[in-house]
C-alpha cells in the first residue's frame, strides 16, 4: 500500500489555518491519519470535528488524549471521497470547531450566570439588577443611605414574596394535582 | 464541508468580545443566532470583526449590541428572563394532545379526555386524528362535546383540531359549529387540477409530496382557491431523494407565497411554526410539547412514536400525570431533546428553531439521540431554515411573516 507523509495545507486550494500546520497527515489509498497535538488544537475541537465526519467516514481515534491524538478517517464510500479530501475537510472543520469552542468557552461565565438567574426567577426570587445593567436615572440622585435603606426594604419584600410562594407551592392552592372528579366533588360540596 | 459549515479562512479570534452565539454560512453571509432566536445576518468580514472584538465606534455596534451579541453590553436580566420563559423552568405541561381515534371506543375516549385535562397547562390543544369521519363519528362527536364541556368547567381555553382524509359536508359543518379546526391530510401527486375540489372544506392541510409531485406554484394556487389558510408540506420519504424533492418543491411554494403574499390568505406552516416557536404544531418536541394517545388508551411521547412500545408511557387508566417524569421513556426523550446534550446541536445556528424530535431520530436511526451528521431529518429542517433565513434580505418576506404573526425583526 502506497503511503506518504505530508502536511495537508501544502498544495490545498483553500488555505488551511495556521495551527493546522501542526497536524501531520499520513495518506494511504484507503485512509487518512492525522496526528494532532492536543495542546495546540484542544481536545474538544478535535473530538467535535471527528464527530462531524461521521456521515462520510468511519473515524477512529487513538493515542494519548492529553498529548497527541491520531484521527484515522476511512471513507464510507471510497469511490466518492478520497482520503486527501477527507483530511482537508477534517482540518476545515477542526478550524471551525476551534472558533466555536473558543466562543463557547469565553462565554461560559455569561451562560452560567444567566442560567443561575433563570433558576432564581423560577424559585420566585427576583434577580437583583446585574452589574452590567445601566442604573436607573432616578437612582443616580439617591444618597448612599437612601440606597441602603431601599435595598434593605427590597430584600425584606423579596423574602416575604419567597415565603408566600413557598407556602403556595406546598399547599397547591390552585388544586392542580386534583383530578377533575375531585374538583367537581369539592365544588359540589361548596 | 460538514453540516455546521466551516470557514475556509477562519477569522482571528480575540477572546471575550462576542456574546454567546452560534453561526452558519448562508451563501455569502454569516447567520448568527443566540439560543433564544435573536439573529443577525453579517458578512464574513463583519463576523470576523465581532469575533475579534467590536469597538463602540464600530457601525455594527448599535445593531449587535441591541440584539445581545456583544458581551460587553450584555443584558443579563433580559437574558435570564428569556431563559426562564423558554426552558423547562417555566414548563406548564404539554400543550398539544394527539388522539388517534381510529378504533377507539367511547370509554377509552372518555378516559383519554380526562387524562388530557389533568395536564396543568393554561390551555390545551386536542388534535383528533382519523381517516374517515364516518368510521369514528360516535367517538369524534363525543370527544368534541366532552372536551368543550370540560374546557368550560375548568375555565381553560381548549383548541380542537380534526385531521382527516375524508368527512361529509354535514360532519364538517358540525365540527365548524363547535369551533373545531378542520385539517385535511392529502397526497400531492403530479400537478393540481384546479376544478377538482378537496374532499372537504378545511382550513389547514398536511400535504405529503408523492414522488412526482410537480408545479408547487400551481399547488399553492389550488390551496388558495379552495380556501385553505395554511399548508404543511411533508416529504414522501426522508431519504436523499425525498429531501431533495421536498426542498425544490417547498422553494417554489414559498416563491408563490412571497409573490402573492399581500392578497393571499395562505401561509406556510413550517414558517409560522418554526420561526414563531410554536413547535407544538409540528411533529413535536416529545412530551414537552406533545403527548399522543392510541386507540387502546396508551400514552406515547408523541404522535410519531405512537407505534413504538419503547415510547409508551403507560395507559390512561393507570398513569397519573404527575408520574410522567418518573417514566424512563420520558426521561430519555427529554434528555435527548435538549440541544446542549448533543455535540452538533449545541453549536447549531438553528437550535432555537429546531423541531427534530427524539421520536423522529428513533424512527429514522433507531436511536432517540440520533446521529446528527447523518440525519436526514436534520438535513430537511436545516434546509427549510436556510430557505427562510436567506430570504431575509427581502423586505417582502418580513412583511409576509408579520402577516402570519411571526415577528422576526
Amino acid at each position: 500500500m502506497k503511503s506518504k507523509k505530508k502536511t495537508p495545507s501544502k498544495g490545498a486550494k483553500s488555505p488551511a489555518p495556521k495551527k493546522a500546520a501542526a497536524a501531520v497527515a499520513k495518506l494511504t489509498s484507503s485512509e487518512a491519519s492525522l496526528s494532532l497535538d492536543i495542546k495546540s488544537h484542544g481536545l474538544e475541537p478535535v473530538l467535535g470535528a471527528a464527530y462531524l465526519m461521521m456521515d462520510k467516514a468511519y473515524v477512529s481515534l487513538s493515542g494519548d488524549r492529553a498529548k497527541t491524538l491520531v484521527v484515522t478517517l476511512r471513507a464510507k464510500d471510497p469511490a466518492a471521497v478520497k482520503p486527501k479530501a477527507l483530511a482537508e475537510e477534517f482540518l476545515l472543520d477542526l478550524a471551525s470547531q476551534k472558533i466555536r469552542w473558543a466562543v463557547a468557552k469565553n462565554n461560559l461565565p455569561i451562560r452560567e450566570f444567566v442560567a443561575e438567574q433563570a433558576v432564581l426567577i423560577a424559585n420566585g426570587t427576583v434577580p437583583p439588577p446585574s452589574a452590567a445593567a445601566a442604573p436607573e436615572p432616578a437612582a443616580e440622585e439617591l444618597t448612599d443611605d437612601q440606597r441602603a435603606e431601599i435595598e434593605k426594604l427590597i430584600s425584606e419584600v423579596e423574602a416575604e414574596i419567597k415565603t408566600m410562594n413557598d407556602k403556595k407551592v406546598a399547599t397547591d392552592p390552585k388544586n392542580i394535582k386534583a383530578s377533575w372528579e375531585e374538583k367537581q366533588e369539592q365544588e359540589n360540596k361548596a | 464541508m460538514s453540516r455546521l459549515t466551516s470557514f475556509e479562512k477562519p477569522p482571528k479570534l480575540r477572546p471575550g468580545a462576542a456574546a454567546p452565539h452560534q453561526y452558519r454560512l448562508l451563501g455569502k453571509k454569516v447567520l448568527i443566532t443566540d439560543e433564544h432566536g435573536r439573529w443577525a445576518l453579517l458578512t464574513p468580514a463583519e463576523h470576523a470583526r465581532l469575533l475579534a472584538g467590536l469597538k463602540p465606534s464600530d457601525p455594527l455596534w448599535p445593531e449587535l449590541q441591541a440584539r445581545g451579541f456583544v458581551a460587553g453590553a450584555f443584558d443579563f436580566d433580559a437574558a435570564a428572563r428569556r431563559q426562564f420563559e423558554r426552558s423547562l423552568l417555566s414548563w406548564k405541561g404539554p400543550a398539544s394532545h394527539v388522539l388517534l381515534l381510529d378504533g377507539m371506543g367511547l370509554e377509552t375516549a372518555r378516559a383519554v379526555v380526562e387524562f388530557v385535562f389533568r395536564c396543568p397547562g393554561p390551555q390545551l390543544t386536542l388534535e383528533l386524528v382519523f381517516r374517515d369521519a364516518s368510521a369514528v363519528w360516535a367517538v369524534l362527536w363525543f370527544v368534541v362535546q366532552y372536551a368543550r364541556r370540560k374546557g368550560e368547567w375548568t375555565r381553560r381555553p381548549v383548541f380542537l383540531i380534526a385531521r382527516a382524509r375524508t368527512m361529509s359536508p354535514d360532519q364538517a359543518d358540525f365540527l365548524r359549529s363547535h369551533g373545531v379546526t378542520r385539517a385535511l391530510t392529502l397526497e400531492l401527486a403530479g400537478a393540481p387540477v384546479m376544478k377538482t375540489s378537496p374532499p372537504f372544506r378545511a382550513q389547514r392541510a398536511r400535504a405529503v409530496l408523492a414522488p412526482g409531485a410537480v408545479e408547487p406554484r400551481a399547488w399553492a394556487e389550488w390551496f388558495e382557491k379552495w380556501g385553505f389558510e395554511s399548508v404543511r408540506l411533508e416529504p414522501a420519504a426522508l431519504d436523499e431523494k425525498g429531501v431533495a424533492d421536498f426542498a425544490s418543491f417547498h422553494d417554489g411554494f414559498l416563491d408563490w407565497l412571497l409573490e402573492h403574499g399581500e392578497e393571499a390568505n395562505l401561509r406556510d406552516e413550517w414558517a409560522s411554526a418554526l420561526l414563531a416557536g410554536r413547535r407544538w404544531s409540528l411533529p413535536g418536541m416529545d412530551i414537552l410539547e406533545q403527548l399522543a394517545y392510541d386507540a387502546t388508551g396508551r400514552v406515547f411521547a408523541s404522535e410519531l412514536s405512537a407505534a413504538s412500545s419503547e415510547s409508551c408511557l403507560g395507559g390512561v387508566g393507570e398513569l397519573r400525570y404527575q408520574d410522567l417524569p418518573r417514566r424512563e421513556a420520558a426521561n430519555a426523550a427529554i434528555a435527548a431533546s435538549h440541544a446542549d446534550n448533543q455535540p452538533q446541536c449545541s453549536q447549531c445556528a438553528y437550535r432555537p428553531f429546531c423541531a427534530v424530535a427524539p421520536s423522529l431520530n428513533q424512527r429514522l436511526q433507531s436511536n432517540l439521540w440520533g446521529q446528527t451528521p447523518a440525519s436526514s431529518a436534520c438535513v430537511l429542517q436545516m434546509g427549510i431554515l436556510d430557505r427562510f433565513f436567506s430570504r431575509f434580505v427581502d423586505e417582502k418576506w418580513f412583511l409576509l411573516l408579520n402577516k402570519w404573526h411571526v415577528d422576526m425583526t
